[in-house]
């Protein structure tokens, strides 16, 4: 039995209460409120929730950013941040309290009887120690009788637990030495080789790649069925919830939405918000399906629904509705011969580290090798791989951030990767960016109008700095926002809206081309939702041309009218969106394809319209 | 073997260094309004016998000649001749200089003792009583003048409580090991006191940073220790800026202890430089000048040796 099928018995056989004494939970949490600040001052971000979690059992807490569901997760083991406490409620592990325990006190909880797995593998290691002595460290506060040998094996054999394979290696190397899916493993190592009754993951897959995440996803569920753990997985990916959860609740504004057994909550949600959550995860085939059923391709626009608007901002709704509204659309994807915008011929980029004054001997490696593609004008041409495959070093190439090392760039007839200077700038405003993180890809100390404006003057589209304003006014209700939020800091922003901005500016300069890097990859599911809809939206308006750079294949898909995949920096794939399922496609696109978490829903959703389509068996 | 070609990448990257630094050095001397010989002995003096002395100390080659003959002396006759004097300049200036060294390394421990520990102290209790109390001290410091500072220290402890000397290196009598500490202590803390601070600051943003980091929660989910936790993980992590942040700052403190010297009357070279500029005696300034921008170099090599060595990006 493997342990999914642990999983799915589990799942299958609802304890009935009376039927025998209920085993203890490994969790309860009941009533509990968490405070920022104190006194009149205090915010509270969890307002009495409560939940349990059955030993052995996968429950996913599932939310947006800032719904609380990490602060919720970090309070029970009392890691909450400096100026937060938990105001009142109580949280049982196993049986025992505690709320109200002292540092000293939880902390012979921490570690031993729960394990926690966080975020970001890439910090979550200490940089400046090898992985073998913070195992050995860890399994020393666990077992402080074992010798240094005996630690020694126990590290690898946790290593071979979590599928590493070389494991010698993997202890005698610094962190930053591992890729970011090794780092997770030995996260998960560390989190559980205690044997903890209670694994908690917080969002453990969201800094990684679609493949990883499955990777990972799978390690989870093996590792908690091989300790007889429960799992806590805090996410905000229902794709992820369908994958590994058993129970699910569903978190907003410091409150439980609602919860109950995973099949029901999928299939039948009774809340709307939950509704949108599901809606706004992209599955391949929902175009397809939208375009039979006669509805525009948007996330979350559903037959029978209206509403494509996720909570986050009320500018989306706007969108939605516009884009309800707007007349019958056009099919893209029909092999239309549009003049190339963007020719790349045998591009390579190679990068050169080490040599003189850096200790290190210099070496070469090719980013890039000879991909050669054609982007016509009015597509939208995805670029697919995982990190590492060179498709944001590609994009780059394109734009001329960066120069090549071989082959040739064209843009609109012109020798892109020939021109500098003064040639290579005037034709910079007919192509655009937009970055994966936009936080960073805005300056914190400039309003974000002021960011809009000052390329247009700067290019020369607007005369004057008044013209500019003008023209910064126009693109912020083009993306959906209000005129008034010209005059905020990025940091008064959500992700979303910061994402928002990054677009007006690109778009301030009547760009033909936008190449996306990773726009949404950032954002909760809900957000990018609202994101590829407007993007989707803006392109059929403005008549633009994108280049959109992902690593997940369903947002790809939804999104894309020709896709290429990219591996090693080799192009390996092109093909057509709806050839997608094409037995010529690579072993690459396959296994990207097999890296998408479909939400399994019930057999009564089919009786919700054209979503009966939008899971294809894989 | 990496790190060996590094330690000699930094080794070469000096030479450029000392290149400009003695042309700088030279021409401070040369260009600087004023002639030793013009100063009030020269009345006594005829014409011919100015010009000799110009003569015998090369004032009347050209500029270049002057350089190289004063690069030379540098290596082989002990970096010229004192104009007032009349011994060679690094003989005159050897003994003071060792002076000078022992105050700057009394400083430095002071500096990295006291302004870690108060870092440390700030850091670990970030926002609470402790944090503020040590951080309004460290505010209140940073903005005392060396030689106001020195006064109020002579005055409390050397005049009102009479625990340690007044001033200079050793007592009449003599004295060993102890008596140097005990006239080390309070210029040693003047000397300290900017340097220590910024230290202290530095220390205590670094430890904030690194308990709010994501390897820090992940070790505290674990169930470490708050030793273990500062002691090994955050301590190890910060120790590469400390460091930095100590190698920036002995620079700091070594003009610092130029002033503090003629505050304590510490027999230093900052004293010795002072009547060399007042005597416009040019080889003994610029012996003085190469001497300390030596020391300078000496302890950037060293730290970013040691800033390397503790990178482990920069191992293997």
């Amino acid at each position: 039995m493997t342990d999914l099928d642990v999983a799915k018995a589990q799942a299958r056989a609802p304890r009935l209460p009376g039927d025998r004494p209920a085993p203890v939970p490994a969790l309860e949490v009941s009533d509990l409120v968490v405070e920022f600040g104190t006194g009149e001052s205090a915010t509270r971000v969890v307002n009495g929730i409560g939940f349990s979690i059955a030993p052995g059992e996968s429950f996913a807490l599932v939310g947006e950013s800032g719904s609380g569901k990490s602060i919720t997760a970090a309070s029970i083991l009392g890691l909450l941040p400096d100026d937060a406490r938990i105001a009142s409620g109580s949280i049982r592990l196993g049986g025992d309290e505690l709320v109200g325990l002292g540092s000293n006190a939880l902390r012979s909880y921490r570690g031993a009887r729960v394990g926690m797995v966080f975020q970001n593998p890439l910090a979550s290691l200490d940089p400046s120690f090898k992985v073998g002595n913070q195992l050995r460290e860890i399994i020393r506060i666990h077992r402080p009788d074992v010798r240094r040998a005996r630690q020694e094996q126990i590290a690898r054999e946790w290593l071979g637990h979590v599928g590493i394979a070389d494991a010698p290696r993997v202890l005698a190397a610094y962190p930053h030495e591992l890729s970011g899916g090794m780092r997770q493993r030995v996260m998960i190592a560390i989190a559980s080789l205690s044997q903890p009754a209670l694994l908690i993951a917080d969002e453990p897959t969201t800094a990684l790649d679609a493949v990883i995440q499955k990777q990972i996803l799978d390690l989870l569920r093996s590792v908690i069925a091989e300790t007889g753990s429960s799992l806590l997985i805090i996410t905000h990916d229902f794709g992820v919830v369908s994958y590994v959860a058993n129970r699910v609740a569903v978190m907003k504004e410091g409150r439980l939405v609602e919860q109950g057994p995973r099949a029901s909550v999928l299939s039948a949600p009774r809340e709307q918000y939950t509704r949108t959550l599901i809606d706004a995860v992209p599955e391949i085939g929902t175009r397809f399906a939208l375009e039979r059923a006669g509805q525009p391709r948007r996330l979350g626009v559903r037959a029978g629904t209206s509403s494509c608007a996720a909570p986050e901002d009320a500018a989306a709704v706007a969108i939605g509705a516009e884009a309800v509204s707007a007349e019958g659309e056009h099919t893209a994807s029909a092999p239309i011969p549009a003049p190339p915008i963007l020719t790349a011929d045998r591009v390579r980029k190679e990068f050169v580290v080490g040599g003189i004054g850096t200790g290190q001997s210099k070496r070469s490696f090719l980013a890039v090798d000879e991909v050669s593609l054609e982007i016509r004008r009015g597509e939208v041409f995805g670029l697919i791989g995982e990190s590492g495959s060179g498709k944001s070093t590609f994009a780059r190439l394109a734009g001329g951030l960066l120069p090549v090392s071989g082959g040739a760039v064209d843009f609109a007839g012109a020798p892109l990767s020939a021109l500098k200077g003064r040639s290579l700038r005037a034709l910079r405003p007919r192509f655009q960016y937009v970055f994966q993180d936009a936080t960073s890809s805005l300056n914190p100390r400039v309003t974000v109008g002021e960011q809009i404006v000052r390329p247009v003057v700067r290019f020369g589209k607007a005369r004057s700095v008044r013209e500019g304003r003008a023209r910064a006014s126009e693109v912020l209700d083009l993306v959906g926002l209000p005129a008034s939020y010209f005059e905020r800091y990025p940091h008064e922003l959500s992700g979303g809206q910061r994402q928002r901005i990054g677009i007006a500016r690109a778009l301030a300069l009547e760009p033909e081309l936008l190449i996306l890097d990773e726009p949404t990859s950032a954002l909760d599911v809900s957000t990018q939702a609202t994101i590829l809809n407007l993007l989707l939206d803006l392109r059929e308006r403005l008549d633009l041309t994108y280049l959109f750079i992902g690593h997940n294949l369903a947002v790809i898909e939804f999104v894309c009218d020709r896709i290429g995949v990219l591996e090693a920096g080799r192009l390996v794939d092109v093909f057509d969106a709806p050839d997608l399922f094409s037995p010529e496609r690579s072993a690459v696109t396959r296994s990207l394809l097999g890296a998408i978490l479909p939400i399994e829903r019930s057999a009564t959703t089919l009786l919700r319209g054209s979503s009966a389509d939008m899971s294809p068996s894989l | 073997m990496g790190t060996l070609k590094h330690i000699g990448w930094r080794l070469a990257n000096i030479l450029p260094v000392l290149l400009i630094v003695s042309v700088l050095t030279f021409l401070i001397g040369r260009l600087t309004p004023g002639d030793p010989i013009q100063g009030q002995y020269a009345r006594t003096f005829t014409p011919e016998q100015i010009e000799a002395i110009r003569d015998s100390y090369g004032l009347n080659l050209p500029l270049w000649q002057q350089y190289v003959k004063w690069v030379a002396d540098l290596f082989v006759a002990g970096g010229g001749k004192s104009i007032v004097q009349d011994a060679p300049v690094f003989d005159v200036l050897w003994p003071n200089f060792l002076n000078t060294i022992v105050l700057t390394v009394a400083g430095v421990l002071i500096c990295a003792v006291v302004g870690i520990t108060i870092g440390t102290i700030a850091g670990a209790n970030h926002r609470r009583a402790a944090d503020r109390f040590s951080m309004l001290f460290v505010q209140v410091g940073s903005n005392l003048s060396v030689y106001w500072f020195g006064l109020i220290l002579i005055w409390i402890f050397a005049l009102q409580l009479k625990w340690l000397p007044v001033s200079g290196m050793q007592s009449r009598n003599g004295g060993g090991f102890g008596d140097l500490l005990a006239h080390l202590i309070l210029p040693g803390i003047s000397a300290a006191l900017i340097s220590m601070l910024v230290l202290a600051r530095f220390t205590r943003i670094g430890i904030v940073q690194e308990s709010h980091s994501d390897y820090y929660k992940t070790f505290q989910s674990q169930g470490a220790g708050r030793f273990s936790l500062l002691g090994k993980h955050v301590g190890r992590n910060i120790l590469p800026p400390v460091v930095n942040i100590i190698g920036l700052e002995i620079g700091t403190l070594l003009t610092g202890v130029l002033f503090v010297e003629s505050v304590f009357n510490w027999p230093g070279i900052g004293t010795q430089l002072l009547n060399a500029v007042n005597g416009k005696d040019y080889p003994l300034i610029q012996g003085g000048v190469v001497l300390i921008a030596l020391v300078y170099l000496v302890v950037n090599l060293v730290t970013d040796i040691a800033v390397d060595a503790l990178n482990p990006r920069l191992k293997r």
